[in-house]
């Protein structure tokens, strides 16, 4: 157990350390980093004393060293329009961001998991043919459309919600039932088919050849067994929704990361931007290794390995 | 005699039999069998169909402004999906961005899938430290979420066309590889692999002869779905504003200059729209007939 | 006798991607009370989908009981409702798989599983349900049955997730037991420990036992009768001295030829040439036809029933040695 737990956290540290690397590297993917912190319009002159003040005319090795030995102190440099922490800019606005996934993905498995199971269990009833289209409907729908579209009916139509902001608690519903949409279509689907590989394994026939009830055979037996893989794309699913919280929160106009970045890469402000995608790439690290930690808690084979 | 044989009628009944027919006449009569897969198929070739063909059919010059007729609701004016807020023809517009959507997703898919595929080979086939080297590179990436890389990819590569199709390659190879080198993985496993061993094969021939027809399923299978994902990733990219500029129409881009006529022109943010959820749909439904059909002959 | 199962004329349809087929064409055969039925035949004669449809396992929506009828203990259980059968499953009547290495829940314990019947069939508490397990795993020779009772399948052996699988069986006292062939995954020398406590089990209680097997030798040592079975159908039913000594079916004596016996040692062993054929592609009249070494023109049409002295047979070479005509069934 502890030897698993130590050899994923030291492969969630090497991830984190190599995201920083690719950070650092992706703002140097046009070439010259300089140009991408200016506005298209600076004067040749400026160009070069910005390239000096942000040391971006040093060997690469140096800027590299620099930047890790910064980064992990938390610095991702100032903000070059609010001269503010890039780093504490992108921490200020990640408490909406968390409320937004969290509630999508609490809302999301309440309502997934259950559908999910009882497709299985009415398997090719109206109900499932049903659940099964809705979903694969729901995979296809983006979700910064249909939050569009959200705004246009409950919103603009209707009245019944505000177009976008984190002003009051009413506000928080179009934009969490958004993200949930696209996530829950991921469960429901997974959960069932899941299931259904269950369902055929030879161990749930010893069960029902015991007498126990295709009902509770269902609640649980199979979805103790189908759990560990569902687990998993549920915890995958959060790096989703996570990617789906961005873009939901600039659809809303809700003031989290999401938005933060966006606005950050329209003002050519960088170190947000940089600061923002790291803090994205580690929590995504952080959720699969605890993903991964709960998983072999429910699996006991993996447990006693 | 009649009184020995005591005959059970279980027998009267001829079985089903089946004729065999060839591969690829089975393959069809299967799809059309199958009413969600047929679906899907003929929503990609009509898709494919107004990609290539759209342009001829297009009742106005998708470009032209007409600053007379803006935003004018769907089957007024003489224009079947309404105009937009430069008077320009929406219906003309979403045939036009057909083929740029379609064009984008082919394009991106067949590069990143051959990367990703010859990465995916190489390390799966040699294991050691390029194995190790790119699935380091496999984690970080995927440690970004895809649109949010794609969108800041293209906000540093630039806007337009060719960034986005790039953006897409740099952001979209990873899955590629990491499908391919656990799949070389497997069939390295396999006993026929073993025999080719045993019996002196080369290593060049071996992964030629054995290991990349054995491919061919799993990235067909792959390559169909992420087309769909790809698409849908531009189209949030050029949403945001990034991606594929105006006045060259897209789906996402449309979307996005109808976001600010929410409030008096609803046909310009659902129009696009459901054009790209049509395709998505379309794709994905073909696609998850394609693994089925696949898997199954495998 | 009395009969504690009574299946007639029984026939199921399983629906596939390319239309139906008929796994069971017609099977009748009576297990009596204490008695041991062994049914024998290569893989997909139907001996599996005979036990599955007897104990109302068959996959749902696929599959169905088309006709016949099973009889247990004088009920007819045929179309019983799900409700009303899962109170005779693990408590009347109940089954032992093939593959104990899959066949327990990985991620429960013994002890939970093996609780399960208990809990369904009987009103015992839950102290008293694991008193119940540990004495029957005693009585299936698992030592330290209390530490087993908290451990997982696959901390045990495939030999010892059998004899648990026997226990789950037999917990609630069944008057019939399936056991489907329970000794195939298992070891050589674990196989003839499973089969003692197969006997065992049948010498201590009256439970009637359907074996389901491809080794011979194994039911010459357990059964009292065999039924052989090929292309869910029977075509040979005798008690387990007359098949060995004089079997009739070409079929049969076809698979007593294929069985290495120790006087013949020197010899090369017998087979029966080709294989058996996929449900949709059999041929027309006796099915057996196209890998019958006495096969002759009567063949192309489907054999007799006939029955004999001391055996049951379908075939044409016996047709005309019937006993005193048709017993009218």
């Amino acid at each position: 157990m502890s030897e698993f737990v130590i050899k994923r956290f030291v492969q969630t540290i090497i991830v984190i350390f190599l995201a920083l690397t690719g950070v650092f590297f992706l703002v140097r993917l046009s070439g010259d980093p300089t140009l991408l912190f200016l506005p298209p319009d600076a004067p040749k002159g400026q160009i070069e004393v910005f390239r000096h003040t942000l040391g971006f005319d040093r060997p690469m090795y140096v800027q590299y060293i620099d930047f890790i030995s910064h980064a992990i102190h938390g610095d991702f440099g100032d903000s070059l329009v609010t001269k503010e922490s890039a780093l504490g800019m992108i921490l200020s606005s990640f408490p909406a961001t968390l409320q937004l996934a969290l509630s999508a993905f609490v809302l999301s498995l309440v309502v997934a998991i259950p559908i999910g199971v009882f497709s299985a269990y009415k398997r090719d009833t109206l109900f499932d043919k049903l659940g099964v289209g809705l979903t694969v409907l729901g995979q296809a729908i983006p979700s910064f459309w249909l939050g569009l579209l959200f705004i246009y009916f409950f919103a603009v139509k209707l009245h019944w919600f505000p177009t976008g902001g984190r002003t009051t608690p009413i506000s928080m519903v179009l934009p969490t039932v958004t993200l949930a949409i696209y996530s829950m279509a991921r469960i429901v689907r997974f959960t069932r088919s899941k299931m259904l590989d269950v369902l055929k394994k030879d161990y749930i026939r010893t069960i029902r050849a015991a007498g126990v009830s295709t009902f509770e055979i269902l609640t649980k037996y199979a979805l103790k067994n189908a759990l560990l893989p569902i687990i998993t794309l549920i915890a995958l699913d959060l790096g989703v929704l996570l990617e789906g919280a961005v873009i939901t929160e600039i659809v809303f106009s809700w003031p989290g990361v999401g938005m933060q970045i966006m606005n950050a890469l329209m003002d050519r402000d960088f170190p947000v931007v940089m600061a923002g995608i790291f803090l994205i790439s580690l929590i995504y690290s952080v959720i699969n290794f605890a993903a991964d930690l709960l998983y072999s808690a429910v699996n006991p084979q993996i447990r006693l390995k | 005699m009649t009184n020995v044989i005591q005959e059970s009628d279980n027998e009267a009944k001829p079985l089903p039999v089946l004729s065999r027919k060839s591969h690829l006449m089975s393959f069809f009569s299967d799809l059309i069998r199958n009413k969600t897969g047929f679906t899907g198929f003929i929503i990609v070739c009509l898709l494919i169909l107004i990609g290539i063909f759209g342009f001829l059919i297009t009742p106005y010059n998708p470009m032209q402004t007409y600053m007379t007729q803006k935003l004018l609701p769907p089957l007024t004016g003489g224009h079947l999906l309404g105009t937009d807020q430069l008077g320009r023809d929406v219906l003309s517009r979403v045939i036009v961005g057909t083929r740029v959507s379609l064009t984008i997703g082919v394009v991106t898919v067949i590069i990143a899938g051959a990367i990703g595929t010859v990465i995916g080979v190489l390390a799966g086939f040699f294991r050691g430290w390029l194995d190790i080297i790119l699935m380091r590179i496999v984690d970080v990436q995927l440690s970004f979420p895809f649109v949010l890389l794609v969108l800041v990819v293209n906000a540093i590569l630039g806007s337009g066309l060719k960034n986005i199709i790039l953006s897409l390659i740099i952001a979209g190879w990873v899955v590629f590889a990491r499908v391919v080198r656990s799949e070389v993985l497997a069939i390295r496993e396999k006993e026929f692999i073993s025999a080719c061993v045993a019996t002196g094969v080369s290593k060049w021939g071996i992964m030629v002869k054995h290991i990349l027809p054995n491919l061919f399923t799993p990235i067909i299978i792959l390559a169909s779905l992420q087309v769909a994902n790809f698409i849908i990733a531009e189209a949030a990219v050029s949403f945001l504003g990034f991606g594929v500029q105006p006045p060259q129409p897209a789906w996402g881009n449309m979307l996005n200059e109808g976001k600010d006529y929410i409030f008096n022109a609803w046909w310009l943010i659902t129009i696009p729209g459901i054009a790209i959820v049509i395709t998505a749909l379309g794709i994905n439904l073909f696609g998850d007939w394609l693994r089925d059909e696949l898997d199954h002959d495998l | 006798m009395k009969n504690i199962l009574d299946v007639s004329n029984l026939e199921v349809e399983f629906q596939t991607r390319r239309g139906s087929v008929r796994p069971l064409r017609g099977v009748s055969f009576q297990v009596h009370e204490g008695e041991t039925l062994g049914i024998v035949g290569e893989s997909g004669c139907g001996k599996s989908v005979t036990s599955l449809a007897v104990m109302g396992l068959l996959p749902r929506g696929k599959s169905e009981i088309s006709r016949g009828q099973v009889l247990f203990e004088g009920q007819n259980i045929t179309h019983l409702k799900e409700r009303d059968k899962r109170k005779l499953r693990g408590n009347k009547m109940s089954m032992i798989f093939q593959e104990p290495m899959t066949s327990l829940n990985p991620v429960f314990t013994i002890g939970d599983q093996l609780s399960q019947p208990l809990k369904k069939h009987t009103r015992l508490g839950n102290k008293e349900i694991m008193v119940k397990i540990i004495e029957m795993l005693k009585l299936v020779g698992i030592p330290r049955p209390d530490q087993i009772v908290q451990q997982y399948p696959h901390q045990l052996s495939g030999g010892m997730r059998q004899r648990v699988m026997i226990c789950l069986a037999i917990i609630c006292k069944p008057d019939l037991l399936i056991a489907d062939e329970p000794t195939t995954a298992l070891d050589v020398t674990i196989q003839a420990q499973i089969i003692n406590l197969l006997k065992k089990i049948k010498h201590e209680t009256n439970m009637s036992i359907i074996f389901i097997t491809h080794d011979l030798g194994v039911v010459a040592e357990i059964c009292d009768r065999v039924i052989v079975m090929y292309t869910g159908q029977i075509v040979e039913e005798a008690d387990v001295r007359t098949f060995f000594n004089h079997p009739k079916h070409p079929y049969s004596k076809g698979l007593l030829a294929s069985m290495p016996k120790e006087d013949e040692r020197k010899q090369p062993l017998m087979t029966i040439r080709g294989h058996v054929p996929s449900l949709n592609e059999l041929p027309s009249g006796c099915t057996f036809s196209n890998r019958c070494p006495m096969a002759f023109a009567k063949c192309h049409v489907a054999p007799p029933t006939v029955h004999l002295k001391e055996q049951m047979c379908r075939c044409w070479l016996y047709a005309d040695e019937q006993e005193g005509g048709s017993d009218g069934k």
